[in-house]
């Protein structure tokens, strides 16, 4: 379910009141509300991919038993680990490979294309998927033991808060939390994950719908633009990325808090990394460490010759770039940041050793890159992401920029805001915090700002989620 | 807030809160920017001896004109509308309908508005029990024209030329606009407001125009307005294809918006063609 959707807003009280009204001794009663609550909304969608879901999280619920069984368990694991990758091949890789694979075969002068597949990609398919594998992974290396209980272990993959967008959760950290005993209703987590939520909206309809708007407008006409104009739409679509993604996952963790449950953390200032590096220790959290976890330090991670660890690199990004899309868009996004991190390895540039003046401009420079990087990431084709990248660095084009008038006060707003904010959350963390001021009158003025601002100055009906496409 | 965007008679808002609250005009135009920039107001009036108002909205269609025309009905029925017909935002399929619903918001309480909110999205009716939606992102330019009085042109009887040359860089390709290839999706709920807008419209004379577009355009698009034409006995005067404008830079600003110069030139051209109809007779 979007978070920033009316159903939402009044669904979510009332599955909270519900949930609070099955006591807490009833541990199992609770986790049976919150796996038919996760299945109806998934089903909300398009009721027969809720079978996916359920395959999904049968085939690894299975194959986790048999592995701990001890019979043949690399088999089992190779088994598992094939049959859930495929309907995320099928429904998400299949047009791209054919597309791929007839478009090389016309270059050599033969004709063959398969029927393409015109279906929707099950929504969230690529972070249910990667979360179950994760879990099978962990119980074939012994870092988390099978779980029995079916339901628990379909609630652990389908837990309706992260299904849509992440974060991609560690068994380790939820399964636990859903087999204990939970207090009847813990205050300060839920006033904490009300708060998460209220910055999530904004950052969702405040400040990514808004720079959106100009994304949207500039960008896929970017033939009708100069390049100044295309190099803001870039800056721009960089902030919406981030407050988009950032601002869901946000309102996800709120939600699981308002419900009692602590989950991944998935995004810490990513604009204020020192280097591609240290970017993605910042950026979508839960992914590089999924990452990290199950491709780089299988293949041999750090532990190994400097080249053989380069190509670790390489390749767990190229992976990274797969993941989020069937494109070849996508693919070069991903080398690039997998590039970067080699080049900073190679020059021992992944932290910053400097005094102020080279951290600022470290975060500078890793800003252009990733800013330069998103533009593959944003555009339909390569083509169209080239062209629009030799647009911005074009002299002949002239250097005025377009401005829409009626949304720069509030984009100006929104995204001075939230660059504020991150400074201070970043730089001075215990100093002017608004929201958990010690005046209760602060506290509440500054919650009644934020949902005032989301009021006037918010994008409602817009579309959904980026991230909500993987 | 809402005492004051009622106050505002400058600018888009001011412009919007004429058109509902105020107009009297026997002719009116309705219809997207391409109403809004394409047709002199006061050249019509001139040329015709009939008061003119032009009521178009940039990015709006038919489910703003027939919440526009609800008010209006509530103190006058103008004699001739002439609907400057946009396809994507009159009746086909694409947009979201919320973007239809901007300047409305601020006359939600007005007969028959709270309506057409309902049935663009039905969980409206409860976003706007706040009065705070009803000003979302518009407040900002309300306060900003009521006090300090700075604002966009409100035109001239509604008519907002542009005074830019052709600005080539718009141009994508010399394809006719809409492509019937790929077919054409409908939107049911821009066809119900059609319905609607012909039946509040019975007593009055409605004329269907479609102003000049540079690229041309697919006359196939216009085939469910010929449809209602025939039905309702009026006319459709079609200038996408004209050879006069289609491919003249001379007249236009970008590929589907006249200049000042065009629009001018247009609006002689569709004066002769409603001379020649009769329309005012």
């Amino acid at each position: 379910m979007i978070f920033n959707s009316f159903n939402f807003i009044v669904l979510f009280p009332l599955i909270f009141l519900l949930y609070y009204v099955i006591p807490a001794k009833k541990c199992k009663a609770r986790n049976m509300f919150l796996l038919l609550v996760s299945y109806l909304l998934y089903l909300q969608w398009k009721p027969v991919y809720a079978l996916l879901l359920l395959g999904v999280t049968a085939v690894t619920y299975y194959s986790s038993l048999l592995i701990e069984k001890g019979k043949r368990p690399k088999r089992i694991l190779t088994a598992g680990v094939l049959l859930t990758l495929l309907p995320l091949a099928f429904f998400k890789y299949f047009s791209f490979i054919n597309d791929s694979i007839s478009n090389a075969l016309s270059v050599v002068g033969l004709n063959f294309h398969l029927q393409g597949l015109n279906w929707a990609i099950p929504i969230g398919i690529s972070f249910f998927t990667f979360q179950a594998l994760g879990y099978l992974w962990d119980v074939y290396y012994k870092r988390q033991g099978a779980e029995n209980d079916f339901l628990t272990y379909a609630l652990f993959v389908s837990f309706f808060p992260s299904i849509l967008s992440g974060p991609i959760n560690k068994a380790s950290l939820v399964i636990p939390q859903l087999k204990s005993l939970r207090p009847y209703f813990d205050y300060y987590k839920a006033v904490e994950g009300l708060k998460m939520l209220l910055w999530g909206m904004f950052m969702k309809v405040v400040v990514a719908d808004r720079v959106a708007l100009y994304v949207d407008t500039v960008l896929p006409n970017y033939m009708s633009y100069t390049g100044t104009s295309c190099f803001v739409a870039s800056l721009f679509y960089t902030v919406q990325i981030y407050a988009d993604f950032a601002g869901y996952s946000l309102m996800a963790i709120g939600v699981g808090k308002v419900l009692g449950f602590e989950l991944t953390e998935n995004f810490r200032r990513p604009y204020f990394a020192v280097s591609v590096t240290d970017f993605w220790h910042r950026w979508h959290i839960s992914l590089s460490t999924w990452l990290k976890d199950y491709v780089y330090i299988p293949m041999g991670g750090s532990r190994c010759s400097k080249l053989r660890n380069y190509w670790n690199i390489f390749v767990t990004f190229l992976v990274s770039g797969i993941w989020h899309g069937a494109n070849w868009t996508f693919i070069v996004w991903g080398c690039l940041h997998g590039i970067c991190q080699i080049i900073e390895k190679i020059l021992g540039q992944q932290k910053c050793n400097y005094g102020w003046l080279g951290k600022t401009i470290k975060i500078v420079i890793t800003f252009l890159i990733v800013n330069f990087a998103w533009i593959f990431f944003r555009m339909p084709t390569l083509t169209d992401a080239c062209c629009v990248i030799t647009r911005i660095f074009d002299p002949s084009l002239p250097l005025t920029v377009y401005i829409d008038l009626i949304n720069l006060p509030f984009t100006i707003f929104g995204v001075g805001t939230l660059l504020l904010k991150d400074l201070i959350d970043e730089f001075a963390p215990n100093r002017f915090s608004l929201m958990n001021n010690p005046s209760m009158c602060i506290r509440w003025a500054t919650y009644v700002l934020i949902l005032v601002m989301i009021m006037i100055t918010g994008v409602f009906g817009a579309d959904q989620f980026i991230y909500a496409n993987f | 807030m809402g005492s004051i965007t009622k106050r505002i008679d400058i600018g888009g808002t001011g412009r919007n809160n004429y058109i509902c609250d105020k107009m009297t005009d026997d002719v009116l135009i309705f219809g997207s920017s391409r109403a809004e920039h394409h047709y002199n107001a006061q050249m019509i009036s001139d040329s015709l001896g009939v008061s003119c108002y032009n009521a178009g909205e940039g990015g709006c269609g038919i489910i703003l004109a027939y919440g526009r025309l609800l008010m209006i009905l509530e103190r006058c029925t103008p004699k001739t509308i002439i609907y400057e017909v946009t396809p994507r935002y009159d009746y086909l399929y694409g947009d979201d309908n919320h973007q239809y619903l901007g300047r409305l918001k601020q006359k939600y309480d007005r007969f028959g508005v709270d309506s057409i909110f309902w049935s663009v999205d039905p969980s409206e009716r409860y976003k706007m029990i706040s009065r705070m939606y009803r000003h979302n992102s518009s407040f900002l330019q309300n306060l900003i024209v009521y006090f300090f009085r700075m604002s966009t042109d409100t035109g001239v009887k509604g008519f907002r030329p542009y005074y830019e040359e052709m600005d080539t860089m718009k141009i994508k390709g010399s394809k006719k606009l809409y492509d019937s290839k790929e077919g054409y999706v409908y939107d049911s709920l821009k066809i119900h407001y059609i319905d609607k807008f012909l039946k509040k419209t019975k007593s009055m004379k409605l004329v269907f125009v479609v102003s000049p577009v540079w690229y041309g355009q697919d006359t196939l698009v216009l085939e469910p307005i010929k449809q209602i034409c025939k039905k309702r006995n009026t006319y459709i005067i079609d200038f996408s294809n004209s050879p006069k404008y289609v491919h003249h830079n001379e007249y236009f600003k970008d590929g589907v918006h006249l200049n000042a110069r065009g629009a001018d030139e247009f609006t002689k051209d569709l004066i002769i063609e409603l001379k020649k109809r009769k329309v005012f007779e």
